[in-house]
């Protein structure tokens, strides 16, 4: 029993000092946007999500997750996209970590919702 | 990150694994006591006890065990038992550190910015730890791993030291065997020659009796129901004395042993001489008569070796490397073979007894008269002519016997 809640208890710590709280809909959603559009954009980004140099603008004009207030609608949902971030990730956590191209077209054919999310906002 | 800290909490965990060492040695202390003990008996196997009364040889098996007695001292002993633990310093200084440092990360956590890091988004849509969580997950790390590191260090301290018991420790000094616990053996007793066992007696109260006949030929030992009978020294001379009377009994009348080669006459006077021993057999007047045929038919005493062998013609040669000495190695030359030595004298074992080696042959040298001036010199050069006898051991020495009738020293 005592080790149980050894157990448990260094768990929780670690985990606690791994992460902060949950990013609100509008982070995940601007972080998204913000590693497809960081340049050199990936061409199946520009050719698949129809954008060009003003491909951040364009995504979050069309998606509305400028508003801080934003949610995700469902589909894709919030657990959706976060799923479907997780190839971008392959690189690196920081905000500025330029995804590999692959990755983002593994992502991209893996998940047509959110890819039509994209294209044509809720 | 998370790789560092790992690897950082394995040196920490390593370190508190605080192993004690244990040595015992030990120290003898006084004499407590001597005493005697008698330790268990061991079956000792069949022997026989030989009675000779001519023309009747009795022997009476026994089966016995050995006795041992046992001179023992008791002495006390000391059992010292030193434990250390080397790694117990370390590993509580190392404790002390990680829990000091982690306990210092834990009170200060307030001091620590509780700001998200709002710069990354992790996989699971969380922003990144503050700096007051990585304190306090440091901070309960460091004392997780301090605390048993302490703890370790702490029994290791505690075991370690030096414990002294006393037990009593026997030493046998001397031990004595003796003959115990005998009583008569009953079987079938069977004399065994070079051809195996002989038809058995059967025993009664442990006796058999034998006649002459039993123990004419050659005898390599006795068996009770195929387990051997040994025979203490006298018992085994008893027993080869009847041997010689079986052999030299009943004598020839004197026309017969006037026809009798000279060596067969010297082979029935060692034999006549030996079975003198037996009562009642009449060994002694048969050595008698067989001395006075010698010394009818004996030339004045040889003078040189040319008269030696013109009155014993040697039918073989012992010297270093000849083919005749092979065949007494092999015991291939019979008893009462006329013989030429040449040898070399190693000691004298008795006063008409000298043991000559001839290459790598021992043999025993038997003389009736005295050894020639200045008497057996160890390295001594000898020539020798008379007859093989036997068989005979003298002392740890087994080796034919050669009596003699000429001895010259050669230089």
């Amino acid at each position: 029993m005592r080790a149980r809640l050894a157990g448990v208890f260094g768990a929780a710590a670690i985990a606690a000092g791994c992460s902060g709280p949950p990013a609100p809909d509008a982070a995940i959603c601007r972080d998204v946007i913000h590693r497809l559009c960081l340049p050199q954009r990936c061409t199946a980004v520009t050719l698949t999500l129809e954008v060009n140099d003003s491909c951040e603008a364009d995504l979050l004009a069309r998606t509305h997750c400028s508003r801080d207030d934003f949610e995700f609608p469902d589909p894709p949902g919030r657990d959706r996209v976060l799923d479907c971030r997780l190839p971008l990730l392959r690189e690196g956590l920081g905000s500025e970590q330029h995804p590999a191209c692959p990755d983002v077209t593994d992502m991209l054919e893996v998940c047509p919702d959110l890819v039509a999310w994209l294209k044509e906002g809720p | 990150m998370r790789a560092r800290a790992i690897a950082a909490a394995s040196v920490l965990l390593g370190s508190s694994c605080a192993q004690v060492a244990s040595e015992t040695r030990r120290e003898r202390g006084p004499l407590i006591r001597s005493f005697e003990r008698r330790a268990a008996k061991e079956p000792a196997g069949l022997r026989a006890e030989v009675r000779a009364q001519w023309p009747t040889l009795e022997l009476r098996i026994l089966s016995s065990s050995v006795c041992r007695t046992e001179a023992v001292r008791e002495y006390s002993e000391e059992v010292i038992t030193e434990r250390s633990s080397k790694a117990a310093g370390p590993s509580i200084a190392l404790g002390v550190t990680a829990t000091a440092a982690g306990a210092a990360l834990l009170l200060l956590r307030e001091s620590f910015s509780s700001t998200p890091d709002y710069s990354v988004i992790d996989g699971g849509g969380r922003y990144g730890a503050s700096q007051r969580q990585y304190a306090i997950g440091w901070g309960i790390a460091l004392a997780a791993v301090g605390l048993p590191s302490i703890l370790a260090g702490a029994v290791g301290l505690a075991q370690s030291g030096e414990s002294t018991g006393t037990r009593m420790v026997d030493q046998v000094m001397d031990s004595n065997e003796s003959r115990c616990d005998e009583k008569p053996a009953n079987g079938k007793l069977a004399v065994i020659g070079p051809r195996g066992p002989q038809e058995g007696r059967a025993t009664q109260d442990g006796v058999v009796t034998l006649p002459p006949e039993a123990l004419r030929g050659t005898v390599v030992g006795l068996a009770l129901d195929g387990q051997a009978v040994l025979l203490d020294s006298e018992d085994e001379e008893t027993l080869q004395a009847f041997r010689a009377c079986a052999r030299v009994l009943p004598m020839p009348d004197d026309a017969a042993l006037g026809q009798a080669s000279t060596p067969e006459l010297i082979l029935r006077l060692e034999e006549a001489q030996r079975c003198a021993l037996i009562a009642g057999s009449g060994g002694a007047q048969a050595a008698t008569r067989l001395a006075d045929a010698l010394a009818a038919r004996a030339a004045p005493v040889s003078r040189t070796m040319d008269e030696a062998t013109a009155a014993l013609p040697p039918e073989v040669t012992l010297a270093p490397g000849s083919a005749d000495l092979q065949k007494l190695w092999r015991r291939a030359i019979p008893d009462g073979t006329a013989a030429r030595l040449s040898g070399e004298v190693v000691r004298g074992e008795g006063p008409n007894l000298v043991l000559v080696q001839v290459g790598a042959q021992d043999v025993h040298v038997e003389l009736d008269g005295t050894w020639p001036e200045p008497g057996p010199r160890r390295g001594q050069k000898v020539d020798v002519v008379g007859v093989l006898v036997g068989i005979r051991a003298v002392g740890e020495v087994e080796a034919p016997v050669l009596r003699a009738t000429f001895v010259r020293i050669t230089p």
